[in-house]
Parts: structure tokens; sequence; C-alpha cells
């Protein structure tokens, strides 16, 4: 019995030392005893060992050798839990010096956490538009610090396959300029079975959701900031409804592929486009499904490109809709080595490092010093030439932007179970929360 | 107390300490949460009842408490449909070990796999169509993850019933093999027919495993269905495969209203609860009666 009970005492002990051991080691991020400083960074994008890791891999090597006293140790976080595994180290208080933030709200949560970066940029602050640091500015305020070096500006815009318009009896080097021409060549690419539309339905509608990014640049130009503060809306505008109408009759008229419901548009719905399984795509400025990978599949001169479908109740024409700062890299207020970190985070930003972070991923660089030609693509010479009007969805709250306005897409046109006026209406709900969050 | 008592709430301690830990703790920690608005890092600010209110005002709230009932209402059909094909291979037949084998697979492979292959299945352009236009039922080859009604049923059917038909194969086999056979020859002797003998020999005698598998398949369907929607659907189409588990994750884990979610949860929480007492008072019940 009493052998019993000291192996029970002896468990009980071990019990609790075993869960302190589980908690693991507490990762030092100071600075070595040698004066050398080891930058971690943990970033959603490192993941993608085909596209977007060899160019990381390369830009790091870079900073290295430019910088000899700094080591980078670069960790791709899994994309669909990253803001946890943040969050996480935030509470904990400790964690990488460089955090990899999607522009915007999602960044703006955690501005009490990084630092104010106006000092270490000061020097270079003019290469990169005050468009791009005003939204990476403390709750995407001008006035305020900035918090947030941009890596991407990203945009939504059309591309098309020149050879297939051609097929169609089209004009290749002429994009449709308003919406009867756009209709008119859905008509004729489909009278000569192509699909006009190659389309990424499944799941999320992104087909659509990007779609509605283009029109509502067109609807409200400029004036789209108004649009968080309650000056412009969603409810009573003609324009909107129009342009839902539209969407609508994209899908009764047969243009959108019918084989969209059951296409995610990452990447499958991509690679139908690279792979001229369709005439034209609602596709991305970003660092995927972009007018490099395009070209590389359909030739240098085999993709066109316009920015919106202008349509007449619009109030603007031709206009480009963009995202300030897709994703950007911003340092932790934990950080032993804020100086050493900003380093790593200039070298992304400029000069070579970030030549070849454009080169390599077609990603499009907010810095204005970037040698466009030099890429070889004159499309992305020509995208770049128009300026870029604000993304309505960076306006919304994390779950409207990343999520419900998806799903409200998805009931109104691919599932038809709500009436456009209900969707303008859940979509003015959206608009009506930023009221409520502010 | 005696020193055998003693022992035991010695021998008893490290469990319930665990319990205390990763069950009673997160349990009450949830509540406690729910009365919070917090990002999920940072201060958490006290407002008491609003995350509620604001719940039961929330439209998505009620779409998820009516696609859950949906699926519960597949349980039925997953408790039986294994009972029945345990009751016929109980007898013996030809090729029952591959059988098996087969109809075991997606255990093997887990929800999130499954989800996938799921996905991909039921894709309009997917195998399951082009199976059904290959033998001639054109009419059945539908648009099974675009239509809401048609997918949260796929998924009721998919995830209540096929994904764990084989274990239950397995589970109810097993149950059976304990059934005195002197009970099936006193049948046999008395004239009952294979339906009879099953419904008065069989269901009778295997109703302890019948009522665990109940409580199994609702604690599946209400709290382990997440990973498998998340590859499946997504939620979607729009809202319609959205139930109150999934709903947790999106508000917890996509807009980070960790406070918000809890609420969710407490819902969730209160829900199995009721059932799980319900379904105990009942099988005391049956094992007073018996």
């Amino acid at each position: 019995m009493k052998i019993r009970m000291k192996v029970m005492c002896v468990l009980l002990l071990l019990l609790p030392s075993m869960m302190i051991w589980s908690a693991g080691t507490k990762e030092s991020a100071a600075a070595k005893a040698d004066g050398k400083a080891e930058i971690t960074i943990w970033d959603f994008k490192y993941g993608d060992v085909e596209g977007v890791q060899p160019a990381m891999k390369k830009i790091d090597d870079l900073i290295m050798s430019q910088n000899p006293g700094i080591t980078i140790k670069h960790v791709g976080q899994p994309n669909d839990n990253y803001y946890q595994l943040v969050r996480a180290a935030v509470q904990a208080g400790q964690g990488p010096d460089i955090v990899m933030f999607h522009g915007g709200v999602q960044a703006y949560e955690f501005d009490d956490y990084t630092i104010a970066m106006d000092s270490y940029i000061a020097d270079w602050r003019s290469e990169i538009s005050e468009f791009s640091w005003a939204y990476c500015s403390e709750n995407g305020d001008a006035k305020k610090p900035v918090h947030m070096v941009p890596l991407t500006t990203q945009g939504f815009g059309i591309y098309y396959n020149k050879a297939l318009f051609k097929k169609a009896g089209l004009d290749p080097e002429k994009a449709p300029s308003d919406l009867d021409e756009f209709m008119a060549a859905c008509e004729k690419l489909k009278k000569a079975g192509i699909v006009p539309i190659v389309a990424g339905l499944q799941g999320d509608p992104y087909s659509i959701d990007f779609l509605f990014r283009c029109f509502v640049a067109n609807i409200y130009g400029e004036d789209v900031k108004d649009l968080g503060t309650g000056k412009q809306n969603f409810a009573g505008n003609a324009a909107f409804k129009r342009s839902a109408e539209i969407v609508k009759e994209l899908f009764s008229k047969g243009y959108m592929d019918p084989a969209g419901t059951s296409t995610p548009y990452f990447m499958d719905a991509a690679n139908n486009f690279a792979a001229g399984k369709g005439a034209m795509f609602i596709g991305l400025l970003s660092d995927v499904c972009h007018w490099k990978v395009f070209c590389d599949a359909l030739g240098i001169d085999g993709v066109g490109y316009f920015p919106t479908i202008n349509f007449p109740q619009a109030k603007y024409k031709d206009q480009q809709v963009g995202q300030p700062a897709g994703i950007g890299y911003s340092v932790m207020k934990w950080s032993k080595n804020p100086e050493a970190a900003m380093k790593v985070v200039e070298g992304y930003a400029r000069g070579e490092g970030n030549a070849l972070w454009m080169g390599m991923t077609g990603a499009l660089s907010p810095n204005k010093n970037v040698d466009i030609k030099s890429l070889g693509y004159p499309l992305v010479a020509k995208i770049l030439e128009k300026p870029f009007v604000l993304d309505f969805n960076t306006l919304l709250l994390n779950e409207d932007a990343n999520g419900n306005f998806d799903r409200y897409c998805a009931q109104a046109f691919v599932t038809n179970e709500i009436s456009i006026d209900k969707f303008i209406a859940v979509c003015q709900g959206m608009l009506d929360n930023v009221q409520k969050a502010r | 107390m005696k020193s055998e008592a003693k022992e035991s709430y010695l021998l008893i301690m490290p469990l319930m300490l665990l319990l205390l830990v990763f069950i009673l703790y997160p349990v009450l920690a949830n509540v406690y949460l729910s009365f919070f608005k917090w990002k999920g890092m940072g201060k958490a600010t006290f407002i008491g009842l609003a995350n509620y209110q604001a719940m039961f005002r929330d439209e998505t709230f009620w779409v998820s408490i009516r696609n859950t009932l949906v699926l519960l209402l597949y349980i039925p059909m997953g408790v039986m449909l294994p009972i029945l094909i345990s009751a016929l291979l109980r007898e013996g037949l030809k090729g029952w070990s591959i059988f098996r084998a087969i109809i075991y697979i997606p255990n093997i492979l887990g929800y999130v796999i499954m989800g996938m292959i799921s996905s991909i299945m039921f894709r309009k352009l997917g195998p399951l169509n082009h199976v059904l236009v290959a033998i001639g039922l054109e009419g059945l080859a539908l648009d099974w993850l675009s239509i809401p009604k048609l997918t949260l049923n796929t998924l009721g059917l998919v995830y209540g019933v096929w994904l764990r038909l084989g274990f239950g194969c397995i589970f109810f086999l097993a149950a059976m093999s304990s059934i005195d056979e002197s009970l099936y020859d006193a049948a046999k002797i008395d004239g009952a027919l294979w339906w009879r003998t099953f419904w008065n020999v069989t269901v009778p005698s295997i109703r302890f495993s019948i009522e665990f598998w109940v409580v199994l398949s609702f604690i599946e369907i209400l709290a382990r269905a997440f990973p498998f929607i998340y590859t499946f659907s997504r939620g979607g189409p729009g809202f319609a495969t959205f139930t109150l588990e999934y709903g947790i994750y999106n508000e917890g884990f996509v807009a980070f209203n960790m406070g918000y979610a809890s609420t969710w949860a407490s819902v969730l929480f209160v829900i199995c609860a009721v059932i799980a007492c319900f379904q105990v008072a009942l099988m005391r019940k049956n094992s007073d009666v018996q």
C-alpha cells in the first residue's frame, strides 16, 4: 500500500512539472552577445514555395549581404489562422520582430503593438506615394504616425485573351469601352463558342466580389471615402442598383462561365483563364492572378486589360480600383532590435530588393523608383498609367470585408436567394456597421 | 476518511485536474467572456448583456440555428442505416471483409480530407455528375453545391449518414455479437420473419448501444462538424450551411469578436447540455425498466 501511495505522489508531482516543461522555452529575440542581431519575420506569403518564397529568400540574402550584422529568420505561417497566431503572440507579449499584415483594418487593429516608423522612413519616404503612406498610418489617418511599410499596391481589373477576341471577330487591340460594347463582345464570344467570362464562384464568389469593386470605383470615384462616413450610401443610389442589375444580366444571358459555380477562384479559375478556357477574367493586381502569370501563359502581347466597365448611370468613367497597401511589414514594439528590423523592412520596400520583389512575384510595388520597363511586360506599364481609386472594401469592418460581402454576393447572384433590393439593403447594412463602430 | 477512500480520491485526482483545467475552466471562462467586448488581444471591456441582445437580433444566428436543426433531422437515418446493414451482415455475406474495409475508409481519412473529397465529388462538373450522366440519370446530375437547400441536405446526408456508416456498422456488429443466439432460434421456432426478428429481438437487445450512438450523433453534428463544413462548403453558398458551430468560428477567428463568439458558444453549450441531460435521463429510465 505504501509503495502505491509513493508512486501516486511521484506521479502527482510529475504532472505540474510536465505541464511547465510542455509550455516550451522562451524564444529569445535579443541581440546576440557578439553584436549581431537576429531578426525574425512572420508572414503568410512565405508558404508559397513556388511563387513568393524564392523571391523572399533572394531578398533576405541580399539584405544580409548588405547588412553583415543582421541575420534574418523568415517564418512562413499558415494563411488560414495567421491572425490568430499574431494575436497569441501579442497576448504573450513576445514573438517575431517583423510581422506581415494586410493593409487596412487588419493592420489597424495592431497599431498599439507596432512601432511608429516615421523617423526611420524619413530619408526615403518620398519614394512611396502619400496615398500609400496615409493608408499605412495609424487607423488610416494621414495625420498620425506610419505603422506599416507597404510592399504592394493591390487592385482589380479585367484581363482579356486577345487571341480569343480575334477568334470571335472582335478587335483584340480595343478593349470594350462601355457597357454596350462589353455586352456585345460577350454575345459575340458566346456565339463563337467561347466562354465570355471565366468565373470562380465556388465557396467565395470572388469573381462577383471583384467586379463590384470595379463598378463601385466608377460609381463613387474619389467620393468613395464618403461611404465610410455616411455622406455616400449604397441605398438610394441608382447607379449601385444598376451595377447589381448588370451582374444579374451577365448570369441570365449566360456570359458568366456556367461551370463557375463549381470552380474556386483561387487558383482554378485563374488557371482556366491562363489556359485559354475563356475570354475575360476579373483578376487581380496582386502577387497572384495577375498580369505576369497571364502574360507568361498567353504571351506578352496576348493579354489585354481594362480597369472597369463604364455604364451610363455611373458618375465616373475608367476608374481603376486599388488598395494603397495590399500587404506590408510592421515592426513589433517588443522587438529588441527595431533599427535592424527597420533595415530589413527597408530592404524589401526599396532599391534592389524591391525590384526583385516585383520582378519575381509580379506584385505591384508602391515604390515609384522601380523601373517598370525593365520588367519586360508592357501591360504592367499600361496598368500603372492610371491612378487608383480607393477600394470601398477597405472601409468596411473586418467581418464584412472578409466574409459577409462574399456571402451576400453568393445569395444575390449565385443562389438567387435574395432580391437585388435585399442585396442593396444588406450592403447598406455593412456601411451602417462602420458608422456604429465609430 | 478511510485510507481506501483517500487512495481512490488520489487516483482520480490527475484526471479531475485535467478536467478542471481543460473542460470546466474553458466553459466558465467562455460564459464570463460572453459579457465582454474583446478582440482576442488587449483589454476586454465589460458590456453586460449587450452581446446576447445583439445575438438575438442577428439574422445570421437564427439562420445558423435553422441549419443546425435541419442537420439534426438526419440523425434517425444515421442511426437506422448502420443498424440495418449490420443486421444483414450479422447473418454473413460474401465479400464482407472487402465491403467493411471500403465503408470504413471515411473514418480513416478524417473530416478535413473527406470534406475536400466531397466538395470535389459534388461539383457541377465533378465525378458524381459524370457517373449519373453516364448511367443515363441526367436529371439527377444537379448543381449540388450552388443550390442552398440541396447543399444543406447533401451535407446532412454525407456528414450525418454516409461518413460514419462504416464505423456505425462495425460498432453495431460488435453490439449484435453479444446477443444470445437462442433468442433468434426461439424467434425462428415461433415463425417470426426477418423484419419481426429485427424489431423484436435485435433492436431491443442493442438498445444501450443505440442510445449511445444517438448521443454521439448529436455531439458530432452540434459540436464536431466544423472541419468538414469548412472544407466542404465554407458555410455557403451564402449562409446555406452556416451552422451554430461555424458561426462561432466565424465570429471568433474571422471577425475576432471573441466576446460575441463566446455568446454563441454559450448557446451551443446550453443546447448540448439540455440534450445530454435528456438523453442521460432516458438511458437511466430504460436501465431502471430493465
